[in-house]
């Protein structure tokens, strides 16, 4: 287990450098420049110099270098020194847009916001997804099933994009339980973490009912009813760990969706997340706050694959890593 | 000394700074606590995509008239968001045009927390002289002549915006403009044929460049009809990012180009010397020693009255003799507020409200 992990771990090294090679230079084919505004500066110099301050005119090659932390450069006295900081430091750089930020600096703010939004989401998902999904297999064909699954069917199928402002019409404009947007009290998070968590509720409950109603089948579970066990000791003892390994499964790709997928939630709801500033640095053409997103997103989705994988073997004793 | 030097002084570009906290801070010396600053507010925290937290300065000259504490920006990108918060009573001022939902100002526009004034901004077209068939005045001309600029100031912009025929706003300080080029369909009809396109016949199909935005959209679709309407000529679009935008803008890579400009201070100035040729904010190739010679004298002139004379030729040769530029309306300005429970915000042309005099009359219960 222990070399498994290890080894998982190291395949992330050349991985992540694939990864900050290839968006470094992908968003420097985007059209246009980050320092392009609607106001042009005062003279042409001005630019060469903010230019030259973020090493942008220095060839591709160069500033990837430069920005991995690799490069030797000569100092004041001609002397060949490293120019220190970069990748390899875990240093992400100034951000272009935001240039009294570092990208350090807009990751430290924002992703700890982000990721409490999508564990919210995600334990909401769960909670009520699975015991939905449990309910509806236990009682498949009967009216709580298609009551049940109509549910889940339809929180599956209306996007976020509208159960968001529908939430804050009700909810928050008309009966005032709950604030408009902003994130400051525990209050404040309820509507984002339904406008996220539902749809993955949906998926949950759909996949917990198959995973349920294939366990309920199998062998052991009528050996259990019949040493004439209860149901609920049948069901939530011995089905339920089968049956959830398909949700557990998913939940590694629903995490990783729930942490991409947080950007209309948190424009919607105006949190100071990072979500907004993936499509945004986008837009702005602020590279390192590009190249640095991708590579926080890229650490944050291997590590939650590595833990389902790891979660998936303690459940299920056939699988076998390695 | 330029009439507009006192307006200058005001503007954000020589705002006063602490010199030694840059040298020790660098780039990152907005983030010096405490800030040290010279105006009426320290910046006390600064939460990205979250909120900026002015605190009185406890040091400023004029404390006494320093009307509130503490003074929240909150950083919002959506307008239905902003509209959500005001309504709540979360924010009690939205200052930021671009948080206005405009779809919505025809209901709004009656509630009494809604306030529109004469705002320094205009929103126009450049043509790119250097390409024809827009190398030719006499088309420009016809295009400009061609356009009923009531029909988009009226049906498309919601906030009492006006038609728009010179590019400096009505009410520049110690200015008027001169007469701009009228809609006049038959002459526009007749000018194109003069350089070649009778009835639009032989006219190339061309390009209106923009960024992609619901309101230029609108604005390029009713530009596309009349044009097709009263000259026979036809107009594709080009909705680009806005990177994309500004750097084809800069590049003069374009035939037609949404445009507007917002006036920095209350002077013509700020508007007609981006068309001086050695202008970085020109962008449309067209070059005139004499408009260049007009900008030079006006600014030396030390009379207002034969300063505003040369401003008003330099812009009648940028409008009207050589109809470089299309104006189509002038901005309105939109502040949300409630005058019940917000004193010390006068509406004014460059929608400016210094923060010293804003005051909430009855601070209310703190939002949960």
């Amino acid at each position: 287990m222990t070399s498994y992990l290890i080894k998982r771990l190291l395949g992330l090294v050349p991985l992540l450098l694939c990864i900050s090679f290839l968006s470094f230079w992908l968003v420097r084919l985007a059209p246009g420049s980050p320092f392009d505004r609607e106001r042009a500066p005062a003279s042409p110099e001005i630019e060469r110099a903010l230019r030259a301050r973020y090493h942008q005119d220095e060839p591709l090659w160069k500033q990837y270098v430069r920005y991995l932390g690799a490069l030797r450069e000569p100092d004041a006295q001609g002397r060949a020194h490293w120019v220190g900081g970069g990748l390899l430091q875990g240093d992400l750089g100034p951000s272009l847009k935001y240039r009294n930020h570092t990208v350090n600096d807009i990751v430290a703010q924002g992703l700890p916001i982000s990721m409490s939004l999508s564990l919210l989401a995600f334990c909401f998902a769960i909670g009520l997804g699975v015991p939905l999904g449990v309910y509806t297999a236990q009682r498949r064909g009967e009216w709580g099933d298609y009551v049940g699954s109509f549910f889940a069917l339809l929180a599956f199928c209306v996007p976020g994009l509208v159960v968001g402002p529908l939430l804050v019409m009700g909810f928050a404009l008309r009966w005032g339980w709950f604030p408009v947007a902003l994130w400051t009290t525990p209050w404040h998070a309820v509507l984002p973490t339904i406008t996220l968590g539902l749809y993955f509720a949906g998926r949950v409950a759909r996949l917990m009912r198959e995973g349920m109603t294939e366990a309920l089948r199998e062998g052991y579970i009528v050996t259990a009813r019949a040493k004439g066990l209860s149901e609920s000791r049948v069901v939530f003892r011995h089905a339920l760990r089968l049956a959830i390994l398909p949700v557990v499964s998913y939940s590694g790709p629903l995490l990783a969706d729930l942490l991409t997928g947080s950007f209309v939630v948190e424009s919607l709801f105006r949190i100071p997340g990072i979500g907004v500033f993936m499509v945004n640095s986008a837009l702005a053409l602020d590279y390192n706050l590009v190249v640095g997103l991708a590579l926080v997103y890229a650490v944050l989705l291997i590590v939650l694959n590595l833990i389902v994988d790891v979660t998936y073997s303690l459940l299920d004793r056939r699988v076998k890593l390695g | 000394m330029a009439a507009f030097f006192l307006d200058l002084c005001a503007f954000q570009t020589l705002a006063v700074v602490h010199r030694k906290t840059i040298e020790t801070h660098g780039d990152r010396w907005l983030m010096a606590r405490p800030f040290p600053s010279s105006g009426c507010y320290t910046l006390e925290e600064w939460n990205m995509n979250d909120k900026v937290r002015l605190r009185k300065n406890q040091r400023h000259w004029d404390l006494a008239n320093i009307q509130s504490d503490v003074i929240d920006l909150i950083h919002l990108e959506s307008a239905m968001t902003a509209l959500n918060l005001f309504e709540k009573r979360q924010a009690d001022i939205i200052w930021d045009k671009t948080l206005i939902p405009m779809e919505l100002m025809d209901v709004l526009k009656e509630r009494s927390y809604v306030h529109t004034f004469s705002y320094l901004a205009t929103y126009f077209v450049r043509f790119n002289v250097t390409r024809a068939p827009f190398n030719d005045s006499r088309v420009r001309k016809a295009l400009t002549m061609s356009v009923d600029k009531r029909r988009i100031a009226g049906r498309i912009m919601k906030a009492g915006e006006k038609p728009a025929s010179t590019l400096v706003p009505p009410g520049a300080a110690d200015y008027e403009g001169p007469a701009g080029l009228p809609y006049d369909p038959p002459a526009a009809r007749r000018l194109l044929a003069e350089a070649g396109y009778p009835g639009g016949k032989g006219f190339p199909s061309f390009q209106y460049h923009s960024n992609s935005a619901k309101q230029h959209e609108q604005v390029a679709v009713e530009l596309q009809a009349m044009w097709r309407q009263e000259l026979g000529i036809v107009m594709e679009m080009r909705n680009v990012e806005w990177k994309v935008y500004l750097a084809d803008q800069n590049a003069v890579n374009y035939e037609l180009s949404r445009s507007a400009w917002v006036g920095d201070y209350n002077d013509a100035n700020t508007f007609l010397d981006s068309f001086m040729s050695q202008n970085a904010n020109n962008r449309t190739g067209w070059k005139s020693p004499r408009y260049d010679a007009l900008m030079r004298e006006a600014n030396q002139a030390l009379d207002r009255r034969r300063r505003a004379g040369l401003l008003q030729e330099a812009e009648k040769l940028l409008i009207v003799d050589d109809a470089v530029l299309l104006p189509l309306f002038y901005y309105a300005g939109i502040n949300f507020y409630r005058p019940e429970e917000i004193s010390g915000i006068w509406d004014n042309l460059v929608d400016e409200h210094p923060l010293y005099a804003v005051k909430k009359k009855r601070p209310n219960v703190a939002p949960r």
